[in-house]
């Protein structure tokens, strides 16, 4: 026995759309459903003239009986709750092929309101490695863009752009969404790294013939910041976010805007720098801040080249070479840094993962001071104060965990508010103990674990800020994966022992 | 939590405030995800997919999520090498490559 109910469709419009009928069968039901049935039309037919709306009449043959009905219901939903695996009936259904070729899945990015997929294949050993764009909604078709070994989406007001990195012919070059090429395209490149300043992203390159480049794929420029930079490194250049940028060239030390504009005079017998990003006190405004170590003493400046702190010269010197007796100052330079280095930038690489939340092996994002996010705690590792790991919340809670810490990852929030972070105490890492702190307590983590194989992914605490979060970066900054800002850390712990 | 890690694969270990327990074996070092299905506003379901029991070559296995609220497993497919899940927007599913067999290619499954 069958009923008829009644909907009401719109012509022109899809199928699945045209399926979806709010049903008032004579039965007595109301609600929604999606129905897959062949129907039977009256009146005009629903496809062909726009915007036409058309009653579409059906047999649904559903439920004999409106009490049979109730009770067919009740059984499935309590068969469905009995064997636990409702869930398994209701996701990830109805799969789509998005390409024949077995791409490696590296990131999803969501430009332009349409996510897209970026994976890369190689075809065979000979075949360099490509990138591949593959909307999920369909409404655009899939390209590829390459040779790469790197590359990175990165979006911000203007729009989107893709960078794409090919370290044996030492190419950079820029696509669009499309992945078609657009200028500039920058050939000798040592090295890189992302930049952002008010919201707009800039690459910054340095070349093999020694300039240092501002790269804007939004404005189609490039613009030569300095020459005779000196290579101080390798891998990607270490670059807080800020209007300016310490360079070290043949004539010496300098800050320099993103113009090129040299706002200071140069600093000699520098032997090496390491760039901070600082926080007026009174103003809040950020600051490019250095620490530069020349004929054995350190010295930290702004971007005008004054010392930052009045005394720091002798506290910085003190400090700096007794590892036991850090400064609340200092604490505070590396805990501005900590957050700074989040704005600095490493490509993607093929043999990696995913950037796009900034994901990572072992390397989850950690986030930034001054973020406007409720609950975010920021990681302060201070190597100057017994290897410290302190947290502190935007509410100005400190919470210190451990000293002696030689690893730690910061994952995120929990849904209590408070901070999940995972750590290791003591420099062996075969013998040091691992410890996750989750609420308030500290919990050793009972099994045989070696740093190096511990492998933690963002939003393991479970909470939908740390995926707020991961979007809101995506959209703002880039799809990039976090400098190695333990390895700054540790740089600076070697210099406080020279 | 990926730990015994032999180069290859590992094992994966949920870790909560009460302690971890074992999810599977076999797992490549990239090869899960923990994420959050958002259903509606202030509404997630925190979620775990992962490879499992992956061909330590190959590096590929059967595609699994665990919903972290009941306990249930599930499959997605198999013989799977990378995946990514997807909850931006209408774009809800997982995004995952099989690299060989009847179903080779890139797939999307919509949630």
């Amino acid at each position: 026995m069958c009923y008829t109910f009644q909907g009401v469709g719109r012509s022109g419009a899809s199928s699945s759309v045209l399926e979806r009928f709010r049903l008032r069968a004579s039965l007595g039901m109301r609600g929604t459903g999606i129905l897959r049935m062949r129907r039977a039309y009256q009146g005009d037919p629903p496809f062909g003239r726009k915007s036409r709306r058309h009653v579409v009449v059906g047999r649904a043959g559903l439920f004999p009986r409106p009490s049979l009905a109730l009770w067919l219901a009740l059984s499935l939903a309590l068969a469905l709750a009995a064997c636990g695996d409702f869930e398994a009936q209701y996701h990830y259904l109805g799969q789509r092929k998005l390409s024949e070729d077995p791409m490696a899945v590296k990131t999803v990015f969501w430009p332009d309101d349409e996510p897209v997929v970026f994976a890369t294949y190689r075809r065979s050993r000979d075949e360099r490695v490509k990138m591949y764009i593959h909307p999920l909604s369909g409404s655009r078709p899939s390209c590829e863009a390459g040779p790469v070994t790197r590359f990175a989406a990165v979006a911000d007001r203007r729009g989107f752009r893709l960078a794409l990195f090919h370290e044996d012919e030492q190419r950079l070059g820029f696509y669009d969404s499309r992945c078609g090429s657009i200028e500039p395209t920058l050939e000798g490149v040592r090295r890189m790294g992302l930049r952002t300043s008010g919201g707009v992203h800039r690459f910054i390159v340095e070349s093999l013939d020694g300039q240092l480049i501002s790269a804007d794929p939004f404005a189609h420029e490039a613009v030569v910041l300095a020459e005779g930079v000196r290579r101080t490194g390798s891998g990607v250049l270490p670059l807080p976010d800020g209007d300016a940028l310490w360079i070290l060239t043949d004539r010496g030390l300098a800050p320099v805007d993103l113009t090129g504009k040299r706002l200071a005079a140069y600093i000699s017998d520098v032997d090496r720098f390491a760039h901070f990003l600082g926080r007026d006190p009174e103003s809040g405004r950020r600051r490019a801040l250095v620490a530069v170590e020349r004929r054995g003493r350190v010295e930290l400046l702004d971007e005008t080249s004054v010392l930052f702190d009045g005394e720091a010269r002798t506290k910085d010197e003190r400090l700096w070479s007794q590892a036991s007796a850090c400064s609340p100052r200092i604490e505070e330079v590396i805990e501005h840094d900590l957050g700074g280095l989040d704005g600095s930038a490493d490509l993607d690489s093929i043999g990696g993962l995913g950037g796009l939340a900034g994901l990572s092996q072992g390397d989850a994002p950690k986030p930034r001071s001054g973020s406007s996010t409720v609950g975010t705690w920021v990681a302060m590792f201070s190597p100057c104060a017994d290897r410290r790991l302190l947290l502190r919340s935007e509410q100005g809670e400190r919470l210190i965990v451990a000293e002696g810490v030689s690893e730690y990852q910061l994952l995120g929030v929990g849904r209590d508010g408070r901070p999940l972070v995972v750590f290791q105490v003591g420099e062996d890492e075969q013998q040091g103990s691992f410890v996750t702190l989750a609420g308030e307590d500290p919990i050793p983590i009972d099994v045989p674990v070696h740093l190096s194989t511990v492998g933690l992914r963002g939003g393991l605490s479970g909470e939908a800020d740390a995926l707020v979060l991961r979007f809101i970066r995506a959209m703002l900054r880039a799809a990039w994966v976090p400098g190695p800002r333990l390895k700054a850390l540790r740089s600076c712990s070697s210099a406080s022992t020279r | 939590m990926l730990h015994e890690f032999d180069g290859d694969v590992g094992t994966l270990s949920l870790c909560i405030a009460r302690g971890c327990r074992r999810v599977a074996t076999g797992v490549p070092s990239d090869g899960f995800h923990s994420y959050e299905t958002i259903e509606r506003v202030n509404a997630s379901h925190p979620m775990l997919a992962f490879i499992d029991s992956a061909d330590p070559e190959r590096r590929a296995g059967q595609l699994r999520v665990l919903d972290r609220v009941t306990g249930s497993t599930f499959d997605i497919d198999e013989r799977v090498q990378t995946f990514l899940p997807v909850e931006l927007g209408s774009a809800r599913g997982m995004v995952y490559s099989v690299p060989d067999g009847p179903r080779r290619g890139l797939w999307y499954a919509p949630r």
